[in-house]
């Protein structure tokens, strides 16, 4: 969160300073793109064309800028360009991967709380994936996902409540 | 009941699907580097390291019918080169103000669009050759369209393709184009408004068929119109399979075929000074499965004098050529 990229100009030729800003970034990226795309293929392709299009987009790094939110914005540009290339591109072959959880997650899962996430636009989910897991207060959330803070704010709270209305829906079959 | 979910939310984006695999960050960084350090020839099509072609069912209702653009008096401005003056008159600009948008000083000018059946490309020129227009939807009769894909770094011109616009083939239609450069900070947001319609190309003179090598190839329709060039032809004597390498192809919600790997047969447009017009688009049109015969609709941009040469090269690499246009 505090990464700022102070002398942008310098970095497109360094690839190790560029490594050194990108890498701590990569996990968080990755989840924001799972949350979207739940896919964890599709989430991998679009944080590694993210990263492409950062290394190139650096020098345009506006200096004092928050390299964490720019990088954010361009993965959930990258996730929604992924989509929309999803949603014509359809193929048998394309057989969507079992989620894989270590004995840690089968502990932990939540059961109810996913089958409500499900329910949720890939939007909303980045949005929580945002606010609770990287602890991102609304103006930077705004940034990342091209909102108005008060947007973010006023989805925040239809999310929760939506997400909170799911959890006691009854399940469909299908879901 | 909203605070008790918050933990709940923090535990769960915490577990192993939300994750990277081990040692995926070192890869994406080097990746990243070797990637922006390979030449880009072609449309980025949908996710890193998948190239894809899709191609519709819907296309085999769609070949022999005729390519449509839009004609307007031409208007060339200062600094627009005669070929992208040519497009001008593909579009009716609205106002003054309507084909031209400013975002954080950086400035996007309509150029010209190019309407067919098969897809509907809007040309635009930036004062900025290095924005990144990553993301663009044209709004017609409140239907959006997205785009599909986009092509840049051709002095400044900018490419963007998008599905096509079935009403503007039969009458003009009012629109709006809405581009976002992603890679900004705070992100640039343009929105350029025109219409788009209808005309018929006038007829082409349809080269004589020919053969290159062991393949036969006999076109359909060509065409030469402000901002583009359009050429179908069937091959025959390579099947999908030899021409296309690995295809793959799915029943579901009609039948959609992706293709994946390298096409073994060239085509290639010259302008009269031997220079290569920019690739745009390709579409293969459906045949028989096993059938030893396929159909191509290849789009380039027009962006020199004719006539223009085609020579297409099949998978053993022997050529045809053919001279279109003037």
């Amino acid at each position: 969160m505090g990464l700022d990229a102070t002398e942008p100009v310098m970095f497109q030729s360094d690839t190790h300073s560029f490594g050194i800003l990108l890498q701590p970034l990569l996990s968080g990226a990755y989840g924001l793109a799972y949350s979207i795309l739940g896919e964890r293929g599709a989430a991998e392709d679009a944080v590694q064309e993210a990263a492409t299009k950062a290394w190139r987009g650096l020098p345009r790094l506006r200096k004092g800028a928050s390299l964490q939110a720019w990088f954010f914005a361009i993965v959930a540009n990258q996730c929604r360009d992924a989509r929309r290339g999803s949603r014509n591109d359809v193929s048998l072959f394309d057989v969507p991967e079992p989620k894989v959880a270590d004995h840690a997650d089968l502990v932990a899962r939540d059961i109810d709380l996913e089958r409500a996430l499900d329910r949720l636009s890939p939007h909303q989910r980045s949005l929580l994936f945002l606010r609770y897991q990287m602890d991102m207060p609304p103006a930077e959330i705004a940034g990342i996902l091209g909102w108005r803070t008060g947007t973010v704010k006023s989805r925040l709270h239809r999310t929760l409540r939506k997400l909170e209305a799911a959890m006691v829906a009854p399940i469909e079959e299908n879901s | 009941m909203i605070t008790d979910l918050e933990p709940r939310l923090r535990i769960h984006f915490a577990t192993t699907p939300f994750r990277p695999a081990p040692g995926w960050e070192e890869r994406v960084v080097s990746n990243a580097v070797l990637a922006s350090a390979a030449p880009s020839r072609r449309w980025t099509f949908g996710t890193a390291g998948h190239r894809r072609r899709l191609i519709s069912a819907a296309s085999l209702a769609l070949i022999g019918m005729a390519l449509v653009i839009t004609t307007m008096p031409a208007v060339a401005g200062p600094d627009i080169p005669a070929w992208a003056a040519g497009l001008r008159t593909a579009v009716h600009i609205d106002s003054a103000g309507g084909g031209r948008a400013t975002s954080w000083g950086s400035t996007i000018e309509l150029v010209g669009a190019y309407l067919d059946d098969q897809h509907t490309i809007v040309v635009l020129k930036g004062n900025d050759a290095s924005l990144a227009l990553g993301s663009a939807n044209l709004v017609t009769a409140g239907h959006r369209y997205t785009m599909q894909q986009s092509v840049s770094g051709h002095d400044g011109y900018y490419a963007l393709m998008f599905e096509p616009v079935p009403a503007a083939q039969s009458s003009s239609m009012p629109v709006t184009l809405r581009l976002v450069d992603g890679l900004a900070l705070p992100p640039h947001v343009w929105t350029l408004t025109f219409s788009i319609g209808p005309r018929v190309v006038g007829s082409q003179s349809v080269p004589t068929p020919g053969r290159a090598g062991s393949m036969a190839i006999a076109f359909t329709s060509v065409s030469v119109v402000p901002g583009a060039v359009a050429i179908r032809f069937t091959e025959t004597g390579f099947t999908y399979d030899q021409v296309l390498g690995p295809v793959q192809v799915s029943n579901s919600g009609g039948i959609q075929m992706t293709v994946r790997g390298p096409f073994t047969v060239r085509v290639q447009v010259f302008d009269q000074a031997g220079q290569p017009l920019r690739w745009l688009d390709t579409q293969l049109l459906a045949a028989a499965d096993g059938s030893a015969s396929v159909s191509f609709a290849d789009v380039f941009l027009r962006t020199g004098p004719g006539p223009y040469k085609i020579v297409i090269t099949g998978p053993n690499g022997d050529s045809l050529e053919r001279t279109i246009g003037s």
